[in-house]
């Protein structure tokens, strides 16, 4: 063994496995710089096949572009950098663009960005989401696609089946940007219970349109399930005033962190509407100067306020704890 | 205290301590193999040879596992958990006079080929140490790495990951 050790490089000539260790323990920073020590070890360090350290980003976006896809990269909110164009050529020198060139297509791009750095949201804008597009994706992040998914005016294939993509996917939150009427029709009652059956606590469906055929009532069955969201924004679930009522109370017993709720209100909702909340189990009171109602429950630190906005969009917001740091910044913004 | 000897390349001899050796798991694996833990098998009679650690080697491999006699043996790859660890002060201690020579080096191929993980990952660990907060020309000159790249290339490498501070 030691003859192979004759030169003063010896680090070179460890065993790949051995070296791959040692680098393991690096973080992000240090294994950048591994690259400029040698050939081996840069091979080693930009290697696919072991689970090399990340640096965290924000979101990885794939957007469409004038008939084309692009690739770009964000550490900080509105700070983005593109990544990928196919329509950019190689030797593009522009560094103000914060342009980076990566051979291949879409999809080795994706894979060469996921390898190096983890990200923690992956928006798709105004893409065409298919089958084929869904097993690229999946076998680019290796199965191991950001936890957090915005979709933003996308446009689905009809054999797509996006509620089975997000439960394969493991996306523990989902966001939903200018949904159209068909994919609104997807987020019906039944996939909001699945896609809490999954374990997800996060989902967001925005939409451009007031009323819609899609739109639904909750059955109270589904009460104890929302109850398990932390932010649930269903603009066209359509809440009528006596589930609400039940809502509520159950609320008060099962929420046990901050939650944001936004949901339509089938009719406006007033002082006098909410009047059943001054009994003996609860009480209830209206914010001066706005449509907020805060109701408390006695004995409990928990806190609820329910605010009415435009075109009836119900916001109810539940506060774990009376003093949270949340509850104090809100009443402070009232006042 | 039941005593097994193994047998380094250069045909030197080193009883060891029956307890010691589950730290190695190549080395477990042949005293399965080989009956050696049976009443009725004389373990004294059957060296175990190990044609791929020099004797100096396998002496600083003793050593460190008679340090770390009855240390709980790690099981299976846990990278997850990689950045947490430390490097003990009297391994860093035992590690240190040889780091930056073939000794150390050959250590950690041997705690490779031996499979003992604890010493595998704080020699390793304790390399990694030595690459932190350097350049790439400060770690090639101190582990006495020629520079392969061109100007270009390195322009290219650094091009390459400029953006992604």
């Amino acid at each position: 063994m030691a003859s192979i050790f004759g030169d003063k490089d010896f680090i070179s000539r460890l065993p790949n496995d051995c070296l791959i260790s040692i680098l393991s323990f690096l973080n992000p920073s240090s294994l950048d710089v591994i690259e400029y020590v040698n050939q081996k070890l840069r091979n080693l360090a930009i290697h696919k096949g072991w689970k090399r350290p990340k640096r965290a980003k924000n979101e990885i976006v794939i957007q469409q572009v004038q008939q084309r896809q692009v690739l770009l990269v964000t550490s900080q909110v509105n700070d983005y950098s593109l990544i990928w164009d196919p329509m950019i050529p190689m030797n593009f020198e522009n560094k103000k663009s914060k342009f980076v060139y990566i051979s291949g297509s879409l999809f080795n791009a994706i894979e060469e960005m996921s390898f190096k750095f983890a990200f923690q949201k992956l928006k798709l804008m105004e893409v065409h989401l298919d089958n084929s597009f869904s097993r690229n994706l999946q076998t680019t992040f290796h199965g191991d696609l950001p936890s957090s998914l915005e979709l933003v005016r996308t446009t689905t294939s009809n054999t797509f089946n996006l509620i089975e993509f997000l439960i394969d996917t493991k996306i523990r939150t989902f966001s939903f940007y200018g949904a159209k009427t068909y994919e609104v029709s997807l987020f019906n009652e039944d996939f909001v219970r699945k896609f809490s059956g999954a374990g997800n606590t996060r989902l967001a469906i925005y939409r451009y349109f007031k009323e819609s055929e899609y739109s639904w009532k909750p059955s109270t069955n589904l009460l104890p399930v929302i109850c398990r969201y932390t932010t649930l924004h269903l603009e066209h679930m359509i809440m009528i005033k006596a589930i609400l009522e039940e809502l509520i109370p159950m609320a008060f017993k099962l929420v046990e962190k901050d939650v944001s709720w936004y949901f339509t209100m089938d009719s406006q909702l007033d002082e006098n509407e909410l009047a059943n909340f001054n009994n003996g189990q609860f009480s209830m009171e209206k914010r001066t100067g706005c449509e907020v109602f805060a109701i408390k429950k006695k004995m409990c630190q928990k806190s609820c306020e329910i605010t009415i906005g435009e075109n009836n969009l119900l916001i109810i917001k539940f506060y774990s704890n009376l003093n949270s740091d949340a509850l104090n910044k809100n009443i402070r913004a009232l006042m | 205290m039941v005593l097994i000897t193994l047998v380094s390349s250069d045909e030197q001899n080193f009883p060891v301590e029956r307890e010691l050796l589950k730290q190695s798991g190549t080395i477990e694996t042949l005293i399965v193999n080989m009956n050696l833990d049976d009443e009725d098998t004389d373990a004294a009679a059957m060296p175990i040879p190990l044609p791929n650690v020099k004797g100096d080697v396998l002496e600083k491999v003793i050593q460190w596992m008679e340090h770390h006699k009855g240390d709980p043996v790690k099981e299976g790859d846990n990278e997850d958990n990689n950045a947490e660890i430390v490097v003990p002060q009297w391994d860093d201690d035992f590690f240190k006079p040889a780091m930056y020579g073939s000794k150390h080096l050959e250590l950690t191929v041997a705690a490779s080929y031996l499979d003992i993980k604890n010493l595998l990952t704080l020699s390793c660990k304790a390399i990694s140490n030595t690459f932190k907060g350097k350049t790439g020309p400060q770690i090639r000159e101190e582990w006495g790495v020629p520079n392969e790249f061109t100007p270009e290339e390195e322009e290219a490498i650094r091009k390459e990951n400029e953006w992604s501070e």
